[in-house]
């Protein structure tokens, strides 16, 4: 079903992107290779007029990718109006298997783009370019993971079959399922609301600690890791226990049905402060690690208390309008 | 140039951004409009629908699977390509098999005109 | 923050002044970029609008239709079958229905002929019709007027036209004739005790598949069709349609990044002086792109809203367009019908998409290569 506009739109980006990330990998293998800022022969300066062009490319491409996760779930959430089962964007996505395999790459993709975008920022933010090779080296290895992410969802919409019937969410996500999904659907609501409230908990006074003092590598480090564990068992959280009391249905686990405008697309509430977040605590990682690069000293801890603070802004946002959700479901959980 | 007018000019055509921006929101209280206001038209239709026990809109009527969309056999001839296009015009606006059922499944399919 | 506004305020005046010092290309610019936003976006906006009518209007079709099929046609249905489908579980009513489609020899082009069901608002006595808009209009039928239609048996069927199906419900009767089940059966010679097809009504919506699947086990020469297929039928017809004219529109899309690539490294000599002169002032690379960064931004969001904007009024303002029938298809009996606007934001969000994505991607080299520019080099020319 590759004739759908939101495909083709989909299907540009994605071609954006692997365009990019193939034209981009010729530069990054020379700065890579003959970066040196003390060498003042032509090569150097014009590696340094390019690397401009090339990290604004690359950055364009980051930018797509961040953009390309959202347009997927929405374009399966769309297109099961046409799949005989499927209710909402698990319906779509489960009709073959490189559905579910195309949002993980994405999702993956997703923060590995948003952490370039950050290194990035760290590089140019500094007159002597601190970061140039590696932020290269890690555009090396992102361009096969771009190129898998934008691959797998156009494999994906060509197989997609009208005809095919495919099972809604409440099957995947059904406790009985015997898959990762029904395992979650599984999980019971109280151990699943702990981890939830404890790891949110941690990932603030983390990102506060952070965010309210002068830190070093390893309490940057700690903030982000946090912050990747809180947005495992927010996803974890959200199919055990949220969705079911948004929806006022212990049965219905969907994760993808509360942004649906049924239910007045609640789920952006929860979503959109957990991925701001996340990315925030991406940040801090790569700051943790950059956090070696002496010349990057003077302007790391400010960034870094930015995104701190808000990673636990967000954070905390999310505790906030789950347990507002929790407080005016109707739904009892044993 | 003067400051002046380069204020000036940069307010102007802030200006025609900000229509433009206030057209595109404008469609959207526009169309909130039109729905309220043929609300009552839908409505009626909706149970016009009903009470006929109709199956399909009446967008084409160039032939018979194209009036009934829905009800259409999926072996229909000319109905297996977009590109009926030269014998029905609006064939180009249905793709290959745009009616397929499930009980599709059931009905024997006919080897040569699918996909 | 504040030096951030007032830095990114002073990078805006600058690029509008210079898109305003080539006013004339800038025009001509921005009036290629609406129209090429206009054209996806007409599209795109009709075809949501009609895939929502019809998924409106047709929310309470029968649960499940059962044909018949005979040696891969279309076979009537016996009242046997009737009596068998009212057996099976879940099923609440069983209707036969009666339909056809009646070839005109003066408009030349067939209309559908439809029986009313019994305790229909729409029932019609014997030797009276009810016309659709459409119909009425082609014939010069009024109420109270004559319609002559001609049998299978070459006989003529005058009927007397009780009343015009409302204009309003175009969309779903434009080429409608509603008659009494006697005449139905005397204009195509229909043997009595067989039906076009069978509609049932199913109390449980998340039963209709259900159903469906038994009656087409129990009758193997049957095909059912469930509400929920017709739907999809419908959200399927004009997603295709919208992805075929994109498709051919690539052409144009590309042509069009090419034009704005074009545009944005075919430097005229006086923008390159002007860059040459903020760079010897003290601009850095960096401080050009964003300055062409705005000057992108500017041109898309006026070129974005404004082909926006015109798509939506012709679409939904503009009764017959000049591309309409190539939108809407052909046939002579035309319903008229008034689409309801139902856009929403994945909408816009595709719509910018397809149209910003290309034209930023395209101005980005150039826009790098004016950025690097040595002010000396350019001045030297």
């Amino acid at each position: 079903m590759l004739l759908q506009p939101p495909v083709l739109a989909l299907l540009l980006m994605s071609a954006l992107e692997v365009a990019i990330a193939l034209a981009v990998i010729p530069f990054a293998v020379s700065i890579v290779r003959h970066w040196d800022l003390g060498d003042a022969s032509e090569r150097q300066v014009r590696l340094e007029r390019r690397t401009r062009l090339v990290s604004t490319l690359v950055a364009f491409a980051m930018g797509l990718q961040i953009l390309t996760l959202p347009v997927l779930v929405f374009t399966a959430d769309r297109l099961a109006a046409q799949l005989s089962g499927a209710m909402c964007a698990v319906g779509t996505l489960n009709a073959n298997a490189y559905g579910f395999a195309a949002l993980s790459a994405q999702m993956v993709a997703f923060f590995a783009a948003v952490a370039w975008l950050a290194l990035d920022a760290m590089d140019v933010s500094v007159p002597t370019y601190p970061l140039t090779r590696i932020k290269y080296v890690a555009a090396l290895v992102l361009a096969p993971l771009l190129a898998l992410a934008a691959g797998l969802p156009v494999a994906f919409f060509a197989m997609l079959e009208p005809s095919v019937i495919t099972s809604c969410c409440a099957r995947v996500f059904a406790s009985d399922a015997p898959s990762v999904s029904g395992a979650l659907a599984a999980w019971p609501a109280g151990p699943a609301m702990i981890a939830f409230y404890v790891s949110l908990a941690a990932a603030v006074m983390f990102s506060l600690h952070v965010a309210t003092g002068r830190r070093g590598r390893a309490s940057a480090a700690l903030a982000g890791g946090a912050g990747l564990v809180a947005f495992a068992s927010v996803i974890a959280g959200v199919v055990s226990f949220l969705a079911p009391a948004v929806y006022d249905d212990v049965l219905h686990h969907c994760p993808f049905c509360f942004l649906k405008a049924e239910y007045h697309h609640q789920g952006y509430l929860i979503y959109v402060p957990l991925f701001v977040a996340t990315a925030n605590s991406t940040w801090l990682l790569c700051a943790s690690l950059a956090a070696r690069v002496p010349a990057l000293e003077d302007v790391l801890p400010r960034s870094q208390r930015r995104w701190a603070a808000v990673a636990a802004a967000g954070f905390m946002l999310v505790a906030l309008i789950s347990s507002i959700m929790l407080a005016r479901s109707h739904v009892t959980f044993q | 140039m003067s400051a002046g007018l380069a204020v000036r000019r940069s307010n102007r055509v802030v200006l025609v951004v900000a229509l433009l921006a206030a057209g595109v929101v404008g469609t959207w209280f526009d169309e909130a409009r039109l729905q309220r206001r043929r609300q009552a038209v839908h409505d009626r239709n909706l149970r016009l629908a009903g009470d006929l026990r109709l199956t399909d809109v009446c967008l084409f009527g160039d032939a018979p699977w194209l009036r009934h969309l829905s009800q259409s056999d999926v072996f229909a001839s000319m109905q297996d390509g977009p590109g009926a296009f030269d014998y029905s015009r609006s064939g180009s606006l249905v793709g290959p098999r745009g009616t397929v059922t499930d009980s599709d499944a059931s009905v024997a399919e006919p080897p040569a005109l699918s996909r | 923050m504040r030096r951030w506004l007032n830095r990114q305020r002073s990078l805006a005046d600058v690029a509008l002044a210079s898109l305003g010092r080539r006013r004339t290309r800038t025009m001509a610019l921005l009036v290629v970029y609406a129209l090429v936003v206009s054209v996806v976006a007409a599209v795109m906006l009709y075809a949501q609008a009609v895939r929502r009518e019809a998924g409106r209007v047709l929310a309470q079709s029968p649960a499940v239709i059962v044909q018949r099929l005979q040696a891969g046609r279309f076979a009537l249905v016996p009242d046997t079958y009737a009596e068998a489908l009212r057996a099976i579980r879940g099923v609440q009513s069983v209707e036969g229905r009666l339909w056809g489609y009646y070839y005109d020899p003066v408009l030349k082009v067939a209309v559908t002929v439809m029986v009313a069901p019994e305790g229909s608002a729409h029932v019609v006595q014997d030797g009276h019709a009810r016309v659709g808009p459409a119909v009425a209009r082609a014939k010069g039928l009024s109420a109270g007027g004559q319609l002559l239609l001609i049998t299978t048996a070459r006989d003529v069927l005058r009927l007397t036209v009780d009343e015009l199906l409302p204009d309003e419900s175009a969309v779903l009767t434009a080429d409608l004739i509603l008659i009494s089940a006697a005449d139905f059966r005397a204009l195509f010679d229909h043997p009595a005790g067989f039906y076009t097809d069978i509609a049932l009504s199913v109390a449980n919506p998340a039963e209709h598949r259900r159903v469906a699947e038994k009656v087409t086990t129990r009758m193997p020469d049957t095909r059912a069709i469930v509400r929920d297929d017709i739907a999809r039928t419908y959200a399927a017809t004009f997603s295709w349609r919208e992805g075929l004219v994109l498709v051919a529109f690539i052409g144009v899309l590309a042509a069009f990044a090419l034009f704005a690539f074009d545009r944005a490294s075919g430097l005229s000599a006086d923008e390159t002086r002007e860059i040459a002169v903020l760079k010897a002032v003290g601009w850095d690379a960096g401080d050009v792109m964003a300055m062409k960064a705005w000057e992108g931004a500017l041109v898309s969001a006026v070129a974005f809203a404004a082909g926006y904007l015109a798509a939506y009024l012709f679409v939904f303002y503009v009764p017959a367009g000049p591309f309409d029938g190539a939108l809407r298809g052909w046939t002579v009996v035309r319903p008229r019908i008034r689409l309801t606007p139902d856009t929403d934001a994945f909408q816009v969000a595709t719509l910018f998409v397809l149209s910003v994505v290309p034209y930023t991607a395209a101005i980005l080299v150039p826009v790098w290569r004016a950025a690097v520019a040595e002010p000396d080099v350019v001045m030297r020319g």
